[in-house]
């Protein structure tokens, strides 16, 4: 049975990595689908070079087809990083008509540009608004059984419960909207699973890289095909969608059936302390010399805040000063906190002296660094840090390292 | 995508308004539908040929070994690849990165 997607097909651009490519939420869980070989129809807003985009993919998938509604430009992200909040450009100023779908199995996203109204026996729709998501029959739209996906930020908001827990607002959700599965994603807890027989927590899985943009939309296709396409349970369907999204977060690419089935993932094992609620705090060293180098560490602190991570800053909770002003309450700092994440580009002197400060007191350090590798890192990487050339990749690593202490 | 704070309007600052010419053209890329049993036969460093074939109703951009396909090539650089193949010039893929059995290139003029 052919599983229909109706979603955004946008423009993506990222500064740095650089990505240059057409997929938004609709496109690229259609192509994911189709990886997994499962006939999938893509409804979506559509100009003659986001056609062609998804042809070209879909081109080598048997199982992909386009419908476009056309449409004169599509939206675009932009973004400067792939954590960084992005610069949106193309959006209609009033709503375009709306797609209208009728089929068995149809999944659903939110579009900028606007919307779709629905109808299916099956149906898993993600809302891809966290500032005003619609109930997903506010407009009409109906699905005998119906499966949301979110966030936990998302879920909050929606369920008018901002800041609660998943046991909470997953019910909420379900009672508010009549859906019989609500997912509700915790990125380093996992997925919490509702159903109106019970709860499940299903694990995140740790990656030696992290590419974050289009995670969600990965998430959501093959928990559909799961769900919809292979009758799986709603666990088994989390399980699996959470699994696929580490992989294409390390990779960027779509897994098949075969590497599904086949390639090892990692579950992040959460230490007993955080499932208590013990919150670590993390030591954010490197330089602050310049524009630059303020920046970086004004983004990484703001990162890891959201996060959910406590975030001692030098630059920012004790200042500039001479060595006698700053220096004992940077070191005292280091020993109160339980890991460090180290902006060692340029090789800065007090940051290096602060990863071998803090390996000496055998705190976990994460060090980031793009521009040096070998012989300039020799003495973090043989004294136990955990290198990452990549920005995204650092903050998680410091993430989960920060989870399993 | 994210759907972060969707919404809203704004510019789209950082996309290159220029586009390189033929002859500069180079690009890191994601190969799109990488076929399993090639790509375990390749190593960081090798350079593929880049051509231009009737796939279905589509034409669409190839990277091959030694003759034996891939996968593709897919998104707007691609498409300014094929445009470029098409008016004459010719590219090739040096292989950056192969990990759980998908392959980044970076797509040079030759």
């Amino acid at each position: 049975m052919t599983l229909h997607v109706v979603g955004g097909v946008y423009r993506e651009y990222c500064v740095h990595p650089r990505w240059n490519a057409i997929f938004g939420s609709g496109g690229r869980a259609a192509l994911a689908i189709a990886t997994l070989d499962t006939p999938v129809v893509l409804h979506s807003y559509m100009n003659d070079e986001a056609l062609q985009a998804m042809n070209e993919q879909g081109a080598w998938l048997q199982s992909f087809q386009a419908r476009p509604t056309p449409v004169p430009h599509i939206v675009g992200f932009t973004y400067l990083h792939d954590m960084s909040v992005p610069q949106i450009s193309m959006v209609p100023p009033r709503p375009l008509p709306p797609i209208k779908v009728i089929e068995d199995k149809i999944v659903r996203f939110g579009m900028l540009e606007g919307d779709a109204v629905v109808h299916a026996e099956w149906a898993v729709y993600d809302p891809q608004n966290e500032q005003a998501s619609e109930p997903f029959r506010a407009n009409g739209s109906s699905a005998d059984h119906l499966a949301l996906v979110l966030n936990n930020f998302e879920a909050g908001r929606m369920a008018g419960m901002v800041g609660a827990h998943p046991s909470v607002t997953a019910p909420a959700l379900a009672l508010q909207q009549n859906a019989e599965v609500v997912v509700v994603k915790m990125g380093p807890e996992g997925a919490f699973v509702w159903t109106a027989q019970g709860t499940d927590q299903v694990s995140a899985y740790r990656t030696n890289r992290v590419w974050k943009l289009g995670s969600g939309d990965c998430f959501v296709a093959h928990f559909a095909n799961a769900w919809m396409h292979e009758g799986k349970s709603p666990r088994d369907a989390t399980e699996i969608a959470s699994r696929a999204t580490s992989y294409y977060c390390e990779t960027q690419g779509f897994p098949s059936v075969d590497i599904l089935a086949n390639h090892s993932f990692l579950p992040l094992q959460l230490s007993l302390d955080y499932r208590k609620g013990i919150r670590r705090q993390i030591y954010l060293a490197g330089p602050f010399f310049d524009l630059a180098q303020v920046w970086m560490v004004e983004q990484a602190r703001n990162d890891l805040r959201e996060m959910g991570l406590q975030v001692f800053s030098p630059y920012h909770d004790v200042g500039l000063g001479s060595a006698g002003d700053v220096v004992v309450q940077d070191l005292q700092a280091i020993k109160q906190c339980d890991l460090v994440l180290a902006i060692t580009d340029g090789l800065d002197a007090g940051t290096v002296y602060e990863v071998g400060y803090a390996r000496a007191l055998n705190k976990p350090v994460v060090v980031y660094s793009e521009r040096h590798k070998g012989e300039s890192l020799k003495m973090m990487e043989g004294s136990g840090c955990t290198l990452c050339e990549n920005y995204t990749t650092a903050l998680y690593t410091a993430l989960w390292e920060a989870v399993t202490l | 995508m994210s759907g972060r704070n969707g919404g809203g309007g704004g510019g789209g600052g950082g996309v290159p308004d220029i586009q390189p010419s033929c002859d500069a053209l180079k690009f890191s890329i994601l190969v799109s539908s990488p076929q399993p049993a090639a790509v375990a036969a390749l190593k960081i460093g090798d350079v593929l040929d880049v051509d231009v074939a009737q796939l279905g109703a589509q034409m669409v951009v190839r990277v091959l070994q030694n003759g034996t396909l891939v996968g593709g090539l897919a998104g707007p650089d691609a498409t300014r690849l094929r445009n470029c193949i098409e008016e004459g010039h010719d590219y090739q893929a040096k292989v950056l990165s192969v990990t759980s059995g998908q392959v980044r290139v970076e797509v040079t003029h030759v």
